[in-house]
């Protein structure tokens, strides 16, 4: 049987534009950098999650996606159609001051829910949608 | 039009093999005697794992196309069309792939990883570091989780990218 999920996929625009956000602005680690001819496998992780990788996947134009793929994906980027998360987080507004003091753009800040949880919500550079959750 | 790729000789740091060039140039030519000379792309592969064996010594594109006997300027084109990247760019990426693993495996210092994957300067080899990783050496170890396990690139995302298997190259 499947143990768990070990490595899943962020779409960005531009590698080392989203290396320096996720290292620099939310606090990822570099876990794999590979290039192969002009294909870069590179993934991040969280250093409280050691056994989780994301795979940042550059949107360009190649073996797999054609230029119109690309253009349709970025749309939709730039759109905030794309999201990952939910993020958990011990404490959401702590966190949402800390990435807000580092130039994250929020849409929505820390925000109660009758439901038992505290979350937020802010970009990525690419435009991803990504949700920070604290439970409560 | 002539490159010079400089680079300073051997470190303590390089694999076996550097150290004993002529023993890596018999292998080299033993493995073209095998080649099928009917395959166009076999002058520019042997070209890649040239580079990939030597790519920490200076190598100019003279001595390169020379090797597989193109002429440069034919052989940057035909490599570029095969590898969809120059000869001197795959090796400028091949050093700094190699300084990524440094840096993610061992304590060596900035200057001696610059040495050790063949750049003379300190300011070139931190700049085009910069250029290729998106973080400065420096940032790079920082931000790098430590490992001792091989780093791979997933079945499902080679077969659909087209890459080999890196253990083959």
């Amino acid at each position: 049987m499947m143990n768990r999920l070990s490595v899943t996929t962020i779409w960005v625009k531009d590698h080392n534009e989203a290396l320096r956000f996720y290292t620099e602005k939310l606090g990822f680690e570099i876990r794999t950098d590979i290039t192969a001819g002009d294909y870069r496998w590179l993934t991040v992780g969280l250093p409280s999650q050691p056994d989780l990788e994301f795979h940042l996947e550059a949107l360009k134009p190649g073996a797999v996606f054609t230029q119109e793929d690309v253009d349709q994906l970025t749309r939709l980027l730039e759109a905030g159609k794309l999201r990952s998360g939910p993020w958990k987080t011990d404490d959401c507004q702590q966190t949402y001051e800390a990435f807000t003091a580092r130039g994250v753009e929020f849409v929505q800040p820390p925000t109660d829910r009758s439901y038992g949880i505290i979350e937020a919500v802010f970009k990525d550079n690419s435009g991803n949608i990504m949700l920070l959750v604290q439970d409560k | 039009m002539v490159r010079v790729i400089r680079a300073l000789p051997t470190h303590a740091d390089l694999p076996f093999a550097f150290r004993i060039p002529h023993i890596c140039y018999t292998v080299i030519m033993c493995d073209t005697h095998r080649e099928n000379p009917l395959n166009p792309q076999e002058p520019i592969r042997r070209a890649r794992r040239f580079l990939d064996r030597h790519y920490t010594m200076p190598i100019t594109i003279d001595q390169l196309s020379g090797e597989v006997g193109l002429s440069p300027y034919y052989f940057i084109r035909r490599f570029r069309s095969v590898y969809r990247q120059t000869p001197h760019q795959y090796l400028m990426q091949r050093r700094i792939a190699r300084a990524k693993e440094l840096l993610r495996t061992t304590d060596l210092s900035i200057t001696e990883i610059c040495a050790a994957v063949g750049f003379e300067s300190l300011g070139s080899f931190s700049a085009l570091f910069s250029k290729i990783a998106g973080l400065s050496p420096t940032a790079y170890r920082l931000s790098v989780r430590p490992t001792t396990k091989p780093a791979y690139i997933p079945l499902c995302v080679r077969l659909l990218h087209g890459i080999e298997d890196p253990s083959e190259l």
